[in-house]
């Protein structure tokens, strides 16, 4: 026999390990050390039957623990010291007395600890240890009802398995609800509980500024910076753009908010259909395939010089539609504007303005002149290189003429301040080159370290053509383009492409991607409707189900309207399974009870004989009678 | 909260297919007396294919048993303790089934009323009566076949419910499931003819005396007879006879 509290505290334990353990780095270290040792002093005392703290001194610690906690609480920090308290009390139940009520706060307090630490993080991980808990704690509470009725309760193996494999439909049911209330329930666009949140780690990847020089090294961060799902493109199509920079002042470029409208000459005859998913942020702009002719499903704005921009701040995932067409192009609508993109810095370089002189003098178009200016990149032998870069005052002509080294911001800042010297309209674009596709996922994994900056010069028909100054070093291929179209290990591959699903269902799952299902069934329905010949792929598989769902049914009725075969068969396999010989071929119901040697089985044969020999079927209290008896032959000849 | 929600739902849906197809009885001894505790039989029967029965509490008149768990198809049975207030033809007492499965938040109940009767006799009133003066067991007094108090322990049968508590054979009624009493031999004594127009006191006492002597003179292993005010009953022994006699009080007079 097992005890019935045994089996109780065991899932107190395990519901308190799996509640702690997403959050028990988050911890501070006393709280840590207490959590493990109320683990293992509660399980050593719990088997010697013991108390290790009484009511009143738990009571007292727990006033403490609050009083010292509550202290710690502000808005800026309202999520660790309530984790800590949580995890605290929680200890402290684990050492004091196990009644039926201490055990209910125990699981309650494991649920509050292990949700609050949604708070910290929401990582897939989550979603196991979700799991996990609701098993242990559906089970658990199932068998807390029994505890509480009596506490002193035995219950033989069987009988318990019996209770733990029907509770344990409990938690299989509640997922599977859950999966479908997750989906129908209505949700704010934006998230109620935000403001506990802590601050986004994701550091912006292109700077709003660009100034060159400023560091003597990139540092490498590899976190994501978003996903996109689309079909793959070609790489040196691959340019995500971010923001555009139109204004230099000293060695600075920087955004005006005066920009000359623009218009798009589209190429029709290629779209490429873009589904975002960006990371928390701290700027405002919306990254897409350059350069995004419509953006759907987020409330942003479009600039006049097609840069997209949220309404609100990126704190947390979000996701929007991006239509590109490649080949479509950027035209000034008004001419005297492109004066704009020649603005130059009040100081300028003597030897910058006699390079920009010899450009203006061998050439008369801006086409010509730009193919000039690449010309004299690549003349000077750049290389690309993100560290070991000297800080300077003069970073365009230190990078041009002495050190001739530098990353993407020196390339384009100089391109573009040459190219303005030499009348040539040119602004900066701040982005991300490159990404690496996951073929399980059908999506584009971008980090932070493709952040990248290119230019845009005006042709002489005023429309805007994207230069790559990086791409003239030298080593271009090496230093600029191998790092941004990696492949992965396929492993890696698959466990971001989990953590894309999870993402994409459940994180920025919201009210907007509610309406969007709702809208794409119904414009399916409407399609349906208006083409009923679309309907006839679906003809045959829809046949095929109604038809095994008839034989089923068919099949379940008739065994329930026929109950006595179905006895017959189980009695018969019952003898065959319990009958110290082999029954014989074709064996008849008196032979196999006689075979059995049960007297249960002698009334079961004479019941149904009765009935049956006499050609008449059994009634209700007669089927009812022989079922009981089959149950009772069946545990008789397990028991034996 | 979704999945909140679908653990709401689940218990619910678990907690109602708990208590539906089930049937209750209550089986009550032969001999029941008015004011008098008596243990009978809670019958549970689970009518389900699979689902079997948790933590079914069953209560009657303010007393109750549990049934942990009662499997699919199998029918299990507690004793309980029943009490009548009122002596003859009693209707069967309500009975309550609750169960807090699958977690102990709330309690789902439903009560009802059996079908059928209970035959209740009157209290067994223990007095100063003519027919008090049992003998005592005398030294060379011969062991009659009829059961008795006095004697050795004879065998052990069921329980039949007029039986004092103190007979019950505990540790065999909990090893068989079934409560069992010892029997012991009684010592034989002549016939005697019970008068209820001569016991004293108003009606319902005297017909209380007259179901105290019947069972001390039965267990005494002495013929017993019962005159009442229009028919009169020979001394005859037996349980059957006993159980007559008990009825013909259980039944007088009552309107």
């Amino acid at each position: 026999m097992l005890r019935i509290k045994q089996t109780i505290l065991l899932f107190c334990y395990l519901a308190t390990l799996i509640a702690v353990a997403p959050v028990f780095l988050y911890l501070d270290r006393p709280v840590q050390l207490l959590a493990v040792g109320a683990l293992l002093g509660g399980i050593a005392n719990d088997r010697r039957n013991r108390v290790l703290l009484k009511p009143l001194p738990a009571t007292g610690l727990a006033i403490l623990a609050f009083a010292i906690y509550l202290l710690q609480l502000s808005l800026a920090n309202p999520v660790l010291p309530v984790i800590n308290l949580l995890v605290l009390l929680l200890a402290l139940r684990l050492v004091s007395d196990k009644a039926p009520r201490n055990i209910l706060q125990i699981f309650v307090l494991a649920l509050f600890a292990f949700a609050s630490s949604s708070l910290l993080t929401l990582s897939m991980a989550y979603l196991g240890y979700l799991l996990l808990l609701t098993l242990v704690l559906t089970v658990g509470l199932v068998l807390l009802s029994f505890y509480a009725a009596e506490p002193d309760m035995q219950l033989k193996p069987r009988e318990l398995k019996k209770i733990l494999s029907w509770s344990s439909l409990l938690p299989v049911g509640s997922l599977l609800l859950m999966v479908g209330f997750f989906a129908i329930l209505p949700r704010t666009s934006y998230p109620l509980w935000n403001f506990l949140n802590p601050e986004p780690t994701a550091k912006t990847g292109f700077a709003e500024q660009v100034k060159p020089g400023s560091f003597a090294a990139l540092a490498s961060d590899t976190a994501t910076a978003f996903r996109v799902e689309m079909e793959q493109q070609p790489a040196e199509q691959l340019y995500w753009r971010g923001i555009v920079l139109n204004r230099i002042t000293g060695n600075t470029w920087e955004r005006a908010t005066t920009i000359p409208e623009e218009r798009v000459e589209l190429n029709r005859r290629q779209l490429v259909s873009q589904l975002v998913f960006l990371e928390p942020r701290q700027d405002r702009f919306l990254p897409s395939l350059d350069f995004p002719l419509e953006v759907s499903n987020y409330r942003q704005h479009r600039q006049n010089d097609f840069v997209r921009m949220s309404r609100r701040a990126l704190r947390d995932r979000v996701r929007y539609r991006v239509e590109t067409r490649p080949g479509s192009r950027l035209q000034l609508r008004d001419p005297v504007k492109a004066e704009t993109y020649l603005q130059l810095p009040a100081v300028i370089s003597p030897r910058l303005q006699d390079i920009a002189r010899q450009i203006r003098q061998a050439q008369a178009s801006r086409q010509a002149r730009r193919l000039k200016l690449e010309e004299f990149f690549v003349n000077q032998q750049l290389t690309y290189a993100s560290s070991g870069l000297q800080p300077t005052k003069t970073p365009v002509e230190s990078f041009l003429f002495d050190s001739k080294r530098g990353y993407c911001e020196y390339f384009a800042s100089s391109f573009a301040l040459l190219a303005r010297l030499s009348g040539i309209p040119a602004r900066l674009v701040g982005g991300y080159l490159g990404g690496d596709y996951n073929p399980l996922g059908g999506y584009y994994l971008v980090t932070e370290e493709m952040a990248h900056v290119w230019v845009e010069v005006l042709d002489d028909d005023n429309v805007w053509q994207r230069v790559d100054p990086s791409r003239l070093a030298i080593n271009a291929e090496a230093g600029l383009l191998a790092s941004r179209q990696r492949q992965y290990p396929w492993l890696s591959e698959l466990a971001d492409s989990f953590n894309h699903a999870w993402n994409r269902t459940v994180i920025s799952y919201d009210l907007q991607r509610q309406f969007e299902i709702l809208n794409t069934a119904r414009r399916n329905l409407q399609v349906l409707r208006h083409s009923p010949g679309s309907f006839k792929p679906l003809i045959a598989p829809l046949l095929g189900l109604l038809l095994a769902a008839g034989i089923g049914y068919g099949l379940f009725k008739y065994r329930r309207h026929n109950p006595t075969r179905n006895l017959a068969e189980r009695f018969l396999a019952l003898a065959k399974a319990g009958a110290a010989v082999p029954l014989p071929p074709a064996c008849g119901l008196t032979e196999a009870a006689r075979l059995l040697q049960q007297p249960l089985a002698n009334r079961f044969a004479a019941i149904y004989g009765g009935a049956i020999y006499r050609d008449q079927t059994l009634g209700r209290k007669e089927i009812c009678e022989l079922r009981q008896l089959l149950a009772e032959l069946e545990r008789a000849v397990k028991n034996s | 909260m979704s999945l909140l929600l679908g653990f709401m739902a689940m218990s619910g849906l678990f907690g109602r297919s708990n208590l539906g197809k089930l049937e209750v009885n209550i089986e009550l001894p032969e001999e029941v007396f008015a004011d008098r505790p008596t243990l009978g039989r809670i019958r549970l029967s689970n009518r389900r294919r699979w689902l079997p029965g948790f933590l079914l509490e069953v209560s009657s008149a303010g007393r109750k048993t549990l049934f942990p768990l009662v499997p699919a198809g199998v029918s299990a049975q507690r004793s309980i303790e029943v009490c009548f207030t009122r002596r003859g033809e009693q209707p069967l007492p309500e009975i309550t089934l609750r169960s807090n499965f699958p977690v102990n938040f709330f309690w789902r109940r439903f009560s009802f009323r059996p079908a059928g009767a209970a035959l209740v006799f009157p209290t067994p009133l223990p007095g100063d009566t003519p027919f008090d003066e049992r003998a005592p067991q005398a030294p060379g007094a011969t062991l009659s076949h009829q059961a008795g108090q006095d004697g050795e322990l004879r065998s052990i049968s069921d329980y039949q419910g007029g039986e004092p508590l103190k007979a019950i054979h505990w540790k065999l009624s909990a090893r068989q499931d079934q409560l069992k009493v010892k029997q012991h031999a009684g010592l034989s004594q002549p016939p005697v003819l019970i008068d209820l127009t001569r016991l004293p006191g108003h009606l319902e006492q005297r017909l209380s005396r007259a179901s105290q002597l019947i069972l001390d003179l039965a267990r005494d292993n002495r013929p017993v007879g019962l005159r009442l005010a229009e028919k009169t009953l020979p001394a005859a022994g037996g349980q059957k006879h006993k159980l007559i006699l008990l009825q013909e009080l259980a039944l007088y007079a009552e309107d």
